[in-house]
């Protein structure tokens, strides 16, 4: 590495060399003298003496460097100069010897020196070499020095990581090791509570009331509490782990959650039975769910249960108990209605006798207490009967405005004993034939009236009803009872119509009653499918409301009481005080087309005769409230008769009661009608067709015109059939009917009514139905048949006569035999005196619908006695059955339909009753027969299952037979009839 | 601000130190950082473990187990010594992209610094007995201000490298009137912001200076002989510029000459073993 050799080059003294050459050559040849010359010129030398001439050494040296070896030459004074070229210098060494002569040192000094100075060079090099492989040794131990150093430094920072390290992984191992006792901590914790919430658990478990149970997913019992053991009379130790069939009845499988997974994994109230360690069966109520973990994983199930099986007893017991009740409360009714006609029919015919004006109070008071005492029944037996769901409905044609008329007339004579003013408004212009149930409508209007007087201490009590929907084939209509009472406080008006609520306890110690008034209200109500509701303002009076949808009666066409239009035009004046009666006097005036001026006192109704005297427009009629304030009715009356011009114009008296002394009063006066408030529209409408002279019932211009009057015109003629064989009740319903003014005939019994019937021409038949000798619906079928085949030979004009079924029971069964027997309507006793009178009345009046629907119902008969004596004829009259199903063809074929599907099923085990000669089977199927029958209009299965259900009751069931043959018959040609339809 | 300072903000912008470089500096100098925290970060970038691993491998650290992990090496060649690697391995990366060939070629350069840092590791453990681990950090990194320069102000430092005549002026003199400042004061800035040993960061402003009285024995003072001598050697920053020394070092070159010719004896060899170092992938 050449390069590397002169690196340093401008560093190193040469001079120093040189020197170190001359010392050597000096000491090794003490005789020499020399210098060396570098190819620069520069001369070094030891002494500064000795000294060539400079021309001598430039000439020898040059040539030296040319030869690149050893010259001499030789020098005046003797002595040769020698110069020898050294390579190692880059110079050239210069001698010379003193003391030798020229030969020898040619021979040996040259050499000599030649030899010295390699020799010098060869130690300068060796000690060179020498030293830097000292120095490189030196550097070797530097070198492992820093290593040294070097290492320790990495051992101390290995050290310093291992000791980081350690401590990272002691604070780690301590962390560690609190962060584990801190978690054992948490969870000796958790575990305790887990131990105390099983504790819990289980606690609550044997405290439950009800046995609790659960069972993993292959149903073994996993846990029960006490409630379980108790119940099942297993101890807890032998049922965990035993699968739950040990427990299992077969009903208990079909509501098993296992075998029947219910998507909500629950279900509740399931009644079930099992059996206990001692294989008694016990009915149980239990309640059931799925058990899944966290995972949605199946667990079990948990299943509680309650024992019922005393309770199911003891609910059969309480069942029956109260049937027992139900019936007790029902004879018990009866048992006291009875007694109670006989003290009220005989109170009220004391009345009638001449009596001083103590007893006839004494004897009210027994009459309105009575009255009372039967309302009471009354309500107890309805709402025993609503509580026991037995009440009935019936579905009859009946005039609305009749019904309307009389209870008002009823209420009337209640709110005017009471002091308290009375109105009653039904718009004539409402459809009044209808299909429902009257007595029903009669007793919510009864209820909600009573209530009105009873809680109205003065004012007035309105009744009215209003048109809401008038559609074709039904009506809506809502009636109110308004007063001027009390009142209901807001708070109180959502309880008024719950059972025994009255407004607080003190009004039931003040007013008196069951308080049931307004809850039969509401349930009759809410069962005829309306509704009901009250509006109240305390101190101010209540309104109480209910709403019925009332089917129309399509059998009959209206006949308005705009009959006729001979009002029309009449100019009416008014004079009343009352704002409400006023209206309604308008309202039925206006709707006969007559004229009306509206007065509020005599004041005003003497100066509007006035003008009507100077405009020479007289009234044809004054109407005349008798309580007016200032001048009272009567006295208005007296003035305007003693007027020249007014005296000719009749003048009809309004009044609450017509006293004999008021009656007295108008003949006097020379008043030609008066009548009692309400009014009735007919009576009204009669009346004043009477005193304007345009009806032929008025006999003598001049009598006064009464509603009692009107009443009694109409009822003259009219010949009553009453029978009954129990003597009070014969003496007393004669009594009523007589006083009314009918002509009555009575009988004993059933057999002694056919009689008579046959003598004699009567309007209508009143018929006890339990009778001795002949039974009611014995002698109303006697007297259907005869009635028919009179009928057969009078071509002109078929009359059927009303027979009303007078019957003790109110309870079920009664009253659809009675319709069933033939009979057109019933009456329950005991029976008070008007209500025996609106019987009567309603279906003797000419004009009444009853009349006209029991034309239709006769007709319907006279078919069915056709039928019945022809069996040829067709075994159902189809569009007389269309006629009932409205028209709806798909809708009979359906019903019919199903009735024979039923009946076939009947047919056979009346076969199978007759064979095991069981008349109460028998019997009660052709009773079900003779119903459904009647219900699709094959009247003549109803007339032969009618005969079987006879011969069932005879128990002469060989008799059965035959007629089941023409049942059969019967069946099987509807069948063909209806296959042909 | 300073012409150097700019010329290295817009440098730091580049971001061409390893970002996980500069995350190690961080950590060497907290004294509570272990092998692991170290070796977390240095995986980040795969491509330097594998460089990391080569370098200290290869025959110049003459390890007698191969080392296979990044604690492995700390164990055997220390934590510092390790760091030092990790910047040497970083900044070979950006030695090797060469922009002019002609005038300036960072692979000569490379092979100088690399050079320098061989001979300054041996000056430093031969002649002085001293660690040379951050004689040869500083020999490595002595010239990164010229990499600034040439990525920065590539066109002035061309102007720059061609302008310079050998002579009376030095390199540093033309820098400075074409640039504005040179590349030691910018690399001097940049070991700073490295925060590379103090006397690196001072060897590495001070390796041209010879205006300053520098102790033989300081890292400037070794990086100035072995840069003497490297260059001496060829390897140069700059073909042209002449190798020179401070004169205040020239005495003790004198003095200790058999010492320096020791050092030259045995330099080809560690040269040789370096292998690992020089290499270079070229574009």
């Amino acid at each position: 590495m050449d390069i590397l050799d002169n690196i340093f080059d401008e560093f190193v003294d040469r001079e120093e060399e040189f020197l170190e050459l001359l010392h050597f050559l000096d000491l090794h040849f003490p005789d020499s003298i020399s210098q060396v010359v570098l190819n620069d010129g520069h001369v070094i030398s030891l002494q500064e003496n000795v000294c060539f001439s400079n021309k001598l050494i430039n000439t020898i040296v040059d040539h030296a460097i040319q030869e690149r070896g050893l010259v001499y030459e030789e020098i005046p004074d003797g002595l040769p100069i020698y110069a020898l070229y050294l390579k190692e210098i880059e110079g050239v060494l210069v001698f010379c010897f003193k003391h030798q002569d020229r030969d020898a040192t040619l021979k040996y000094g040259l050499v000599a020196i030649q030899f010295g100075v390699k020799m010098f060079f060869l130690q300068q090099t060796s000690q060179k070499t020498s030293k830097i492989l000292e120095i490189q040794k030196k550097q070797r131990d530097r070198k492992i020095d820093s290593l040294e150093k070097k290492y320790q430094e990495i051992l101390e920072e290995n050290y310093q990581n291992h000791k980081i390290i350690q401590e990272k992984q002691e604070n780690y191992s301590r962390n560690l090791k609190s962060e584990i006792q801190r978690q054992t901590k948490e969870l000796r914790r958790a575990n305790e509570l887990l131990k105390e919430h099983s504790h819990l658990q289980q606690k609550i478990l044997d405290t439950a009331a009800t046995a609790i149970f659960t069972v993993d997913p292959d149903k073994c019992i996993t846990n029960v509490n006490d409630e379980f053991c108790l119940i099942t009379g297993f101890g807890k130790k032998e049922i965990i782990g035993k699968k739950c069939h040990i427990l299992n009845d077969d009903s208990c499988m079909d509501h098993c959650l296992f075998s029947n997974m219910n998507p909500d994994g629950k279900f509740s109230k399931k009644r079930c039975k099992i059996i206990t360690k001692d294989k008694v069966e016990l009915t149980i109520v239990k309640n059931m769910g799925i058990l899944y973990d966290s995972d949605d994983k199946f667990l079990g199930g948990v299943e509680s249960f309650i024992d019922i099986t005393s309770l199911v007893s003891s609910q059969k017991i309480a069942e029956a108990a109260n049937v027992a009740k139900s019936e007790f409360l029902a004879n018990m009714s009866h048992e006291i209605r009875t007694p109670l006609n006989g003290i009220m029919g005989m109170a009220e015919l004391i009345l009638e006798t001449d009596l001083n004006d103590a007893q006839k109070r004494q004897f009210r008071i027994i009459t309105t207490e009575t009255y009372a005492l039967l309302d009471i029944i009354n309500d107890l037996l309805d709402f025993s009967k609503i509580e026991a769901r037995k009440l009935e409905f019936r579905e009859i044609p009946f005039n609305l405005k009749q019904l309307f008329d009389d209870f008002s007339y009823n209420i009337a004579f209640r709110a005017i004993q009471n002091g308290l003013d009375f109105n009653a408004f039904l718009p004539l212009d409402i459809p009044m034939n209808v299909v429902g149930d009257p007595g029903r409508i009669r007793q919510i209007f009864m209820n909600l009236a009573s209530n009105a007087i009873k809680f109205t201490n003065e004012g007035e009590i309105l009744i009215k009803g209003d048109l809401i929907e008038n559609s074709e084939k039904a009506i809506k209509v809502r009636f109110e009872v308004k007063d001027t009472g009390v009142g209901i406080p807001k708070e109180k008006l959502s309880v008024i119509f719950e059972s025994f609520a009255q407004v607080d306890g003190t009004t039931t110690r003040k007013y008196g009653g069951t308080g049931l008034g307004t809850a039969i209200a509401k349930q009759l109500t809410e069962l005829m499918g309306g509704e009901i509701g009250a509006e109240s303002e305390e101190g101010k009076g209540s309104s109480f409301w209910f709403i019925l949808v009332l089917r129309k009666n399509l059998l009959l066409k209206e006949t308005p009481e705009k009959q006729s239009n001979i009002l029309r035009s009449m100019n009416v004046l008014i004079v009343d005080e009352k704002e409400s009666s006023r209206f309604i006097l308008k309202e039925y005036l206006n709707y006969w087309e007559c004229r009306t001026i509206e007065k509020k006192d005599a004041k005003e109704a003497l100066s509007a005769l006035e003008v009507s005297i100077s405009s020479k427009d007289l009234f044809n009629l004054i109407i005349i409230d008798a309580q007016l304030s200032g001048i009272n009715g009567f006295d208005l009356a007296r003035k305007i008769k003693a007027d020249i011009h007014l005296k000719e114009i009749p003048i009809i008296i309004l009044t609450h009661m017509i006293t004999k002394e008021e009656n007295n009063k108008c003949e006097e006066i020379g008043i030609s009608g008066c009548l009692s408030k309400p009014l009735k529209s007919d009576d009204f409408f009669h009346s004043m067709t009477m005193v304007l002279g345009m009806s032929d019932k008025k006999d003598a211009k001049n009598k006064l015109v009464t509603s009692y009057a009107i009443d009694k015109v109409i009822r003259k003629n009219i010949r009553v059939l009453l029978v009954e064989d129990y003597r009070i009740n014969q003496e007393v319903f004669k009594m009523h009917l007589k006083s009314a003014g009918y002509e009555v005939d009575l009988t004993e019994d059933g057999l002694q009514a056919v009689d008579a019937f046959k003598r004699n021409q009567y309007d209508i038949i009143l018929m006890d139905v339990q009778m001795p000798v002949m039974d009611g619906y014995e002698a109303t079928a006697k007297i259907r048949s005869h009635e028919l085949a009179l009928n057969h030979q009078e071509k002109e004009g078929f009359f059927r006569i009303p027979i009303i079924a007078m019957t003790a029971h109110a309870i079920k069964g009664y009253k659809n035999e009675c319709l069933d027997a033939g009979m057109d309507d019933y009456i329950t006793k005991p029976l008070k005196k008007e209500d025996l009178l609106l019987m009567v009345e309603n279906w003797t009046r000419p004009e009444s619908s009853h009349r006209n629907v029991s034309a239709e119902k006769t007709k319907q008969c006279r078919v069915n006695h056709e039928a019945a004596l022809s069996q040829d004829d067709v075994p159902l009259d189809f569009e007389k059955a269309l006629e009932d199903f409205m028209g709806d063809k798909e809708l009979l074929i359906e019903a019919l339909t199903v009735f024979l599907e039923d009946l076939g099923g009947q047919i056979q085990i009346m076969h199978q009753a007759l064979a095991d000669n069981d008349t109460e089977v028998v019997g009660k199927e052709a009773h079900s027969i003779k119903g459904g029958a009647g219900n699709v209009g094959a009247h003549t299965i109803s007339k032969i299952a009618f005969q079987i259900q006879k011969i069932a009751a005879s128990g002469e069931l060989e008799k059965g037979k035959g007629a089941l043959e023409r049942l059969e018959e019967a069946f099987n040609a509807l069948k063909v009839f209806l296959k042909n339809k | 601000m300073t012409p150097a300072e700019k010329i290295l903000k817009k440098y730091n912008e580049l971001k061409t130190l390893p970002h996980v470089a500069i995350h190690l500096s961080q950590l060497i100098s907290d004294s509570k950082t272990t092998v692991h925290d170290f070796e977390e970060v240095i995986k980040m970038d795969p491509t330097l473990v594998i460089r990391l691993l080569r370098l200290v491998n290869s025959p110049y650290y003459g390890l007698r187990q191969k080392v296979t992990s990044i604690s492995e090496a700390v164990l055997f060649i220390g934590l510092k010594n390790l760091n030092n690697l990790v910047i040497v391995a970083a900044l070979k990366e950006i030695f090797k992209k060469s922009l002019n060939k002609d005038a300036f070629s960072r692979t000569e350069l490379w092979l100088h610094c690399a050079s320098v840092g061989i001979c300054s590791q041996m000056i430093s453990e031969h002649i002085f007995g001293k660690k040379g681990d951050g004689a040869f950090l500083c020999g490595v990194l002595h010239d990164i201000g010229m990499i600034v320069e040439d990525q920065i102000e590539h066109e002035l430092f061309i102007e720059a490298c061609q302008a310079y005549k050998p002579g009376s002026k030095s390199f540093i003199q033309y820098e400075k009137e074409i640039i504005g400042t040179s590349h030691c004061e910018i690399g001097y800035l940049l070991s700073r912001k490295w925060k590379v040993p103090l006397e690196v960061q001072e060897g590495i402003k001070d390796h041209h200076n010879n205006k300053k009285q520098i102790a033989p024995e300081s890292i400037a003072g070794i990086v100035q002989f072995s840069e003497f001598i490297i260059s001496k050697l060829n390897y140069r920053a700059i073909s042209k510029m002449t190798p020179s020394l401070s004169p205040y070092l020239t005495p003790y070159l004198r003095d200790n000459l058999d010492e320096f010719n020791a050092i030259l004896k045995d330099l080809s060899n560690e040269m040789k073993k370096a292998k690992e170092l020089y290499e270079i992938q070229k574009d």
